[in-house]
């Protein structure tokens, strides 16, 4: 009786495991989409990588203050220095506006008569084409009036509010922000500061260079050696964390690269600018010059 | 069901987390830092602590901190610091006993020997410690007791217990260098300490003395001498009083000793070809290594004895050849330049060291087995021949006519930090370092 109902089993178990594999590559798939958009929602990173060139305007943004700060100390200043801020960039964007809006209005009367017309004959559609175009171009600009004033007031809006919250401390740190060069830094959404952080990268870098002694006789003469260390700064240049992302597997260059990153502490304080409490940095350590 | 669709959540978040954890890394990039500003570790070696007073106490906590650094930059790996920049007094505590580290690492020092010198009754008792001054660690730490004489040798075992610490090998402390002067007005065998002090004459043959050749236990000593009208190859004990002499007819010369064997090879003209043959230590031929009519000269041993190196004029310009003991195989080494000439292959196998010219001027040169090279180390300074390695690699002795007459002259296996070992009357010529004494 076993024998013959055993084929009937392994018939029900292949069913079974079918039914299991589709759900286990339905239950994958999902899981890989959930991961996708998972780190697509959760990780900006990749996004904002991308953006800041698109986003221009965010450079505009951080250079205007910094123009407008070391004269506007005061609320009242800040006030003042909106009107050039306005002229010099956005002013013939709402001389336009005028100038539309004008023409808009009898574009609206013309394109309802061509929809009817367009129907009933062709010379009638050639004779209103030039006011077809018209009305297409007022439509543009009609657009083009709707979204950009838009643009401008938020400009302006945030420009209100980080004078408003910076000019305070302008004032306590007059002497500061002068030397540094960079009032009304707004953090990390600066692209200036963001360069600013690079530059200070590359400046703790080369510190860090300057500091690092190996002797590549001690290593063996092994030039493929490489590692990859990563510190995290204070705000006051002290380094508060070492720790390897990667090591050569060499204890000597290892430490020795270590030695080179505690020799440069303190390092110069982060920039003024650099909201955050601390910056992270990378090193790839490597002999690639020694051949040389 | 449930707790397969349980088991899913998790999976997912966990997997979800690894995910945001990769990009979170990526918070930052690293930027390439690929050049060591220092090609050496900076050490400290402070002035050391007078434990006991006296003259001889004075004397020898300033001559022996002094004797340690000049030791330890010969071998090309440590940069000193400068005392005049030192944070700290040698004769307080905080310099020897209780080290505050700080002092050491705010002026740069990845390494600091510290050492207390006590002397009584002509004995004297020096203890030396290195630290790791960014670990905070002792790394080594000895106590020496001798004579007041001893202060070399005390100095010398504590620096190989240094660089045995810091790569493993314990470096060249324990070796000579034998090499051929013409400071009686005849061409004589010298042997001096790897740093070049105490030269001492080695023979006295009143005629030419050439091609020194150490065996591997450093106690032979074999040489070519014209003391009898004709180059004869002389196998000589530096400890005993023995010797044996190989008088073929024609030339017997350029001895090379196998590895770690009482064997050497020469090159022998006696069949008026010179050739190359291995022979015993006691200068019987044991069997006849290369097969080409013309000049088969200078054999050099690969470590594992189961290569030979030698110039050959088979291609019509003298060129280093490599020879396959086992299967009898040679092939060309050098391909660059017309006269390539006086190999020495390297202990660790990888490079062979030779002379080579260029533009009437003779240069030191490596090539690496793995085909990179040849590099030249030496560059517009007269001529340098004759290079001979450092049992630990590292150093390569060779002469030069950069000041004149001919010298005696250290680099690094890279070619840097080139120094002249000693100044004799007369030219010096043909250095080849010694391997490690044994019993010293």
């Amino acid at each position: 009786m076993n024998q013959r109902v055993l084929p009937h089993n392994y018939l029900d178990r292949e069913k079974k495991e079918e039914r299991r594999a589709l759900f286990w590559n339905f239950t994958a798939s999902l899981i890989c989409h959930l991961i996708v958009f998972s780190v697509l929602i959760f990780a900006p990173g990749y996004a904002k990588g991308k953006k800041p060139s698109l986003s221009v305007i965010n450079v505009s943004i951080v250079t205007l203050p910094s123009q407008g700060k070391l004269p506007l100390p005061d609320k009242k200043n800040a006030v003042e220095s909106k009107k050039p801020l306005v002229t010099e960039k956005k002013a013939p964007k709402i001389s336009t506006k005028t100038q539309p809006k004008n023409v808009s209005k009898p574009s609206a009367a013309v394109s309802l008569d061509p929809k009817k017309k367009v129907k009933t004959s062709l010379k009638k559609k050639t004779f209103k084409s030039e006011k077809v175009v018209k009305s297409a171009i007022d439509r543009i600009e009609k657009k083009v009036d709707e979204s950009r004033p838009d643009e401008i007031k938020q400009a302006l809006a945030r420009l209100q509010k980080q004078v408003e919250e910076t000019g305070p401390k302008d004032l306590k740190n007059q002497q500061n922000i002068k030397s540094s060069g960079i009032p009304g830094g707004t953090g990390s959404d600066s692209k200036k500061v963001l360069e600013l952080i690079d530059i200070y990268r590359i400046e703790i870098a080369y510190r860090i260079q300057k500091n690092w002694a190996f002797s590549d006789q001690l290593a063996g003469g092994r030039t493929d050696l490489e590692a990859w260390v990563a510190i995290k700064v204070m705000k006051n240049g002290e380094i508060k964390d070492v720790w390897f992302d990667k090591r050569s597997g060499n204890s000597y260059f290892d430490e020795a690269a270590k030695n080179a990153i505690m020799k440069s502490n303190p390092l110069p304080p982060l920039p003024l600018a650099y909201v955050r409490p601390y910056c992270e940095a990378g090193f790839h350590f490597t002999l690639s010059g020694i051949d040389k | 069901m449930r707790n397969c669709w349980i088991k899913i959540f998790w999976l997912i978040v966990i997997m979800s987390f690894w995910a945001l954890q990769g990009v979170a890394r990526a918070g930052y990039d690293y930027i390439d830092i690929s050049h060591p500003f220092l090609r050496k570790i900076p050490i400290a070696v402070p002035l050391f602590k007078k434990v006991s007073s006296g003259h001889e106490t004075d004397q020898l906590s300033k001559s022996a901190p002094d004797l340690l650094a000049e030791t330890l930059e010969f071998t090309g790996y440590f940069k000193l610091l400068d005392r005049e920049a030192f944070l700290v007094n040698p004769q307080t505590d905080a310099a020897f006993a209780s080290i505050n580290f700080h002092d050491w690492t705010s002026i740069g020092a990845e390494l600091l020997v510290t050492g207390g010198v006590l002397v009584q009754d002509n004995l004297v008792e020096i203890e030396l410690r290195l630290y790791d001054t960014f670990k905070e660690q002792l790394l080594v730490g000895k106590r020496y007791k001798g004579r007041v004489e001893d202060e070399r040798k005390i100095i010398r075992r504590f620096c190989s217990e240094v660089i045995y610490t810091l790569t493993g090998d314990r470096g060249i402390f324990n070796t000579k260098i034998a090499f051929v002067s013409t400071g009686t007005g005849n061409k004589e065998i010298y042997i001096c300490e790897f740093d070049g002090y105490n030269p001492r004459q080695l023979t006295h043959t009143k005629s030419i003395t050439l091609s020194p050749a150490w065996a591997s236990d450093g106690q032979w000593l074999a040489y070519t001498s014209y003391a009898k009208g004709k180059p004869d190859l002389y196998i000589k004990n530096l400890r005993e009083n023995r010797s044996y002499v190989v008088a073929k007819k024609g030339i017997n010369t350029t001895p090379a000793w196998f590895p770690n064997k009482f064997e050497l090879a020469a090159t022998l003209s006696f069949s008026d070809d010179p050739e190359i043959y291995l022979l015993t230590g006691t200068g019987k031929i044991i069997k006849r290594l290369t097969y080409n009519k013309g000049i088969d000269v200078s054999p050099t041993w690969s470590p594992d004895g189961k290569s030979v190196g030698f110039v050959s004029k088979r291609s019509g310009t003298p060129q280093i050849y490599i020879k396959d003991i086992d299967s009898g195989q040679v092939k060309r080494l050098t391909f660059q330049g017309r006269y390539n000439t006086q190999p020495s292959w390297s202990p660790k196998g990888d490079k062979m060291a030779y002379s080579g010219m260029e533009n009437g001027h003779n240069n030191i040169f490596v090539i690496g087995f793995d085909g990179q090279g040849p590099i030249q180390l030496t560059h517009n300074e007269g001529d340098n021949e004759s290079p001979s390695w450092s049992p630990d690699g590292n150093l390569i002795v060779f002469t030069s006519t950069r000041e004149g007459p001919s010298r005696i002259y250290v680099m690094t296996s890279y070619g840097t930090d080139q120094r002249r070992l000693l100044v004799l009357k007369g030219r010096q010529t043909e250095p080849k370092w010694s391997p490690r004494m044994v019993n010293k």
